[in-house]
């Protein structure tokens, strides 16, 4: 639509010579039913800036992505298969915790990773996240160092089984907890 | 709607809003009461009940944003262009909510806020995609223009939530795969957290639906009181030359 912004404030604004010179066309248009917006003609600028950001966010994402999203980790066995291949690049590898092999460290903790029959001996320096126990699935971020795995980062990966705690276990916990801490004289060192 | 609405509420959207305040009552108390910690995860199982309905009634809204732009192409309707954006608004906030939620979860679960993996990437790319969207329809230009350009990037962006859905499948992520919406086999919820994740569904349903019809109701408002203005400065131009017009073939002085 052809109508100039000036002219949103009324005819005052219009002199003769730009009624003559351009009239105005006002035949039907198709799409005409949308009714223009007056808003966003101030700082124009502004939004393109915002929407270029956008664009490079999007940009930023898919570089960061890409390269990384599709093959996030190697399992266990892919891994060890692979092991040539990977040779010291950073990589990140997911598995089980194997239940007593978890042995604490003064700056970290080793213990074995296994998924799919085969095993990597994992050495982590730093901390561990809450949830890091045995039979816990992990990934963890680092190299290899000959056949053990140097690890700087574990992360838990949860899977998609979600249960309930029986209530009734939580209960009999807390009183034996309870007991326990008098039986210790209520120092609370029973822990 | 009267010519002049002092409201954009109605008999249906009342009905509408104490049925999502209802539903959210019903939430909380099974969100915190009825179920118990999770065996693994404790009490940020919790998360989830908002986690999981916000992405899912999101993508519901982002669908209803193509439909209803896919309608605009055909029709060229604003009626159409303003449901999309309204659709669109809506889909962007619950999906803010599922990223800001999702994050609240993964720390304590996973150790860290955000991981590169392919659900994480691929949910940050729609979340953009549909930020994207919405600037541009406040971009200045031509409105029919930016309507159907709106349109085309709003079909284009839905065309992602497959692949975001999907991504836990397709690729190695350390996000969880499926466990409601085409659940894997090896998958497995407790009876009471997979009701409280439906009551969540529900809610969220409820309160997105009459935030939109409200949306709605407010954009339509507002395309119409811009059309006001400019049908206004047309007639008066109009009126201007209206002499001209029925002095024709006199010769001016």
């Amino acid at each position: 639509m052809a109508v100039d912004a000036s002219g949103l404030d009324g005819p005052a604004l219009d002199d003769d010579e730009s009624a003559d010179a351009a009239p105005l066309d006002l035949t039907p248009q198709p799409g005409r039913d949308v009714a223009p917006r007056a808003r966003s003609t101030r700082a124009p600028w502004l939004k393109v800036a915002l929407l270029a950001a956008v664009v490079v966010a999007i940009g930023v994402v898919l570089a960061n992505g890409l390269g990384n999203a599709t093959t996030f980790f190697y399992n266990v066995d892919e891994a060890v298969e692979k092991r040539s291949e990977i040779g010291d690049r950073r990589v990140r590898v997911q598995g089980n915790v194997i239940k007593g092999s978890i042995d604490q460290r003064d700056n970290g903790v080793a213990f074995t990773l296994s998924y799919n029959g085969s095993s990597v001996d994992i050495d982590h320096r730093g901390d561990t996240p809450d949830l890091f126990g045995p039979e816990i699935p992990v990934v963890v971020e680092g190299r290899f160092v000959g056949d053990r795995f140097r690890s700087e980062k574990i992360l838990v990966k949860h899977d998609e089984n979600y249960d309930e705690d029986n209530p009734d276990r939580i209960r009999d916990a807390e009183r034996d907890a309870e007991r326990n801490s008098k039986a210790a004289g209520g120092t609370g060192t029973g822990r | 709607m009267a010519d002049h609405p002092e409201t954009t509420s109605s008999t249906a959207t009342r009905v509408l809003g104490i049925a999502s305040l209802a539903s959210i009552v019903v939430l909380v108390i099974y969100a915190f009461a009825v179920t118990g910690p999770d065996v693994r995860l404790g009490e940020t199982v919790r998360i989830m009940y908002v986690h999981v309905p916000t992405v899912s009634i999101a993508y519901l809204f982002m669908l209803a944003n193509a439909v209803c732009s896919v309608m605009f192409l055909v029709k060229r309707s604003s009626f159409f262009d303003v449901a999309a954006g309204a659709s669109g608004e809506i889909g962007v906030v619950l999906l803010g909510l599922t990223l800001v939620t999702g994050m609240l979860w993964g720390r304590p679960t996973w150790g860290a806020y955000w991981v590169w993996d392919a659900r994480l990437t691929t949910t940050a790319l729609l979340f953009l995609m549909y930020v994207g969207y919405l600037t541009m329809r406040t971009l200045p230009g031509n409105p029919n223009v930016r309507a159907v350009r709106a349109a085309v990037v709003g079909i284009v962006s839905a065309a992602l939530i497959y692949p975001v859905h999907m991504s836990v499948e397709w690729w190695s992520s350390l996000h969880q795969g499926r466990t409601v919406f085409g659940r894997a086999t090896k998958a497995a919820i407790a009876g009471d957290q997979e009701t409280a994740l439906y009551i969540g569904f529900l809610a969220f349903l409820l309160v997105a639906s009459w935030l939109a019809v409200h949306r709605f109701r407010v954009g339509w408002l507002a395309d119409r009181a811009a059309g006001v203005e400019i049908d206004a400065a047309v007639a008066a131009r109009r009126a201007e030359h209206e002499p001209a017009v029925s002095s024709l073939g006199q010769v001016k002085p």
